[in-house]
């Protein structure tokens, strides 16, 4: 049972990669801020973010999700029972803005056997090579 | 006074939603995560949860709505959730209750111009499904263009 579990987490070997982009639309940001009910100024109001933050941002909040998108092609690696999110730690660096292009790339960095944990690192990029979110992904094994 | 400064412990700030499976859904095409345990009921059934759960990123979305609150509150709308550590404790069911609730923590950083927040999301049972930090900054603000706090 356990060397079964151990073998799961060897379909996610440290140094693998996933990367995707997206570009982050108008639309996406609205339907975010719809299912959050996260209704920031900078967001919903043009002039108001122009005035105060050089244009109207995208909440971290959505980068997060798009990192859980890409985490998502691991856990899909792993059969029934499958994996489940353990902790999410991740920081804006540079804003990120509407019809950014922005690129997520997750590599597995550590195994915690003894936790059958799998630590991912993840950075977000734009389309100028700033990076806008990083941090890590801690995902379980079951 | 630096903007900072002016929020007190304590302050805090909720938002309740009752989570629906078109959440779920629409988060999903938002972020591309199709992960089974979130759209695949069938797989879902295979595992530990039974049906269909939302997306822990989707529970640090309702951290950072009831940051724009506690922002919006304090004076500063335009400060907004940079970050996140939080671990995901139990899984969010769509016709689950959620409160996802802020606080100003008690020992803030003096070195860098955030505040941190404690923040939990508990459900309509009052088990705590998500729980860490969440740190709440002002927006770079170009050069030549106005202050705030």
């Amino acid at each position: 049972m356990m060397e079964e579990r151990y073998q799961r987490m060897g379909l996610l070997p440290v140094g693998d990669s996933e990367q995707s982009s997206k570009t982050i639309t108008e639309p996406e940001v609205y339907l975010f801020a719809g299912v959050t009910g996260d209704l920031h100024p900078l967001v919903m109001d043009e002039p108001l973010a122009m005035a105060t933050a050089g244009g109207r941002i995208v909440m971290p909040s959505l980068a997060v999700g798009l990192v859980s998108g890409v985490l998502s092609r691991f856990s899909r690696r792993v059969p029934a029972p499958g994996v489940v999110s353990v902790l999410y730690d991740l920081r804006e660096v540079n804003p990120l803005r509407v019809d950014d292009t922005v690129t997520v790339t997750l590599q597995v960095a550590e195994h915690r056997r003894e936790r059958f944990e799998v630590v991912l690192r993840a950075t977000c990029t734009n389309q100028r090579q700033e990076t806008v979110l990083d941090g890590e992904c801690v995902i379980k094994v079951l | 006074m630096n903007w900072h400064e002016q929020f007190q412990s304590g302050a805090a700030a909720a938002l309740r939603r009752t989570v629906s499976s078109g959440d779920v859904t629409l988060f999903a095409g938002i972020s591309s995560d199709y992960y089974g345990v979130h759209t695949d009921a069938e797989f879902s059934r295979t595992t530990r949860f039974g049906r269909p759960i939302a997306h822990g990123a989707y529970s640090l979305g309702l951290l950072g709505a009831a940051a724009t609150r506690l922002a919006a509150a304090a004076g500063h709308a335009s400060a907004y959730a940079s970050g996140y550590k939080v671990k995901f404790r139990a899984a969010i069911y769509p016709g689950d209750t959620v409160e996802a609730r802020v606080e100003v923590a008690p020992d803030q950083p003096d070195d860098v111009p955030r505040v941190l927040l404690n923040g939990t999301v508990v459900n309509q049972r009052g088990e705590v499904v998500v729980s860490g930090t969440v740190w709440l900054q002002l927006p770079d603000r170009p050069a030549g263009k106005g202050s705030e706090g």
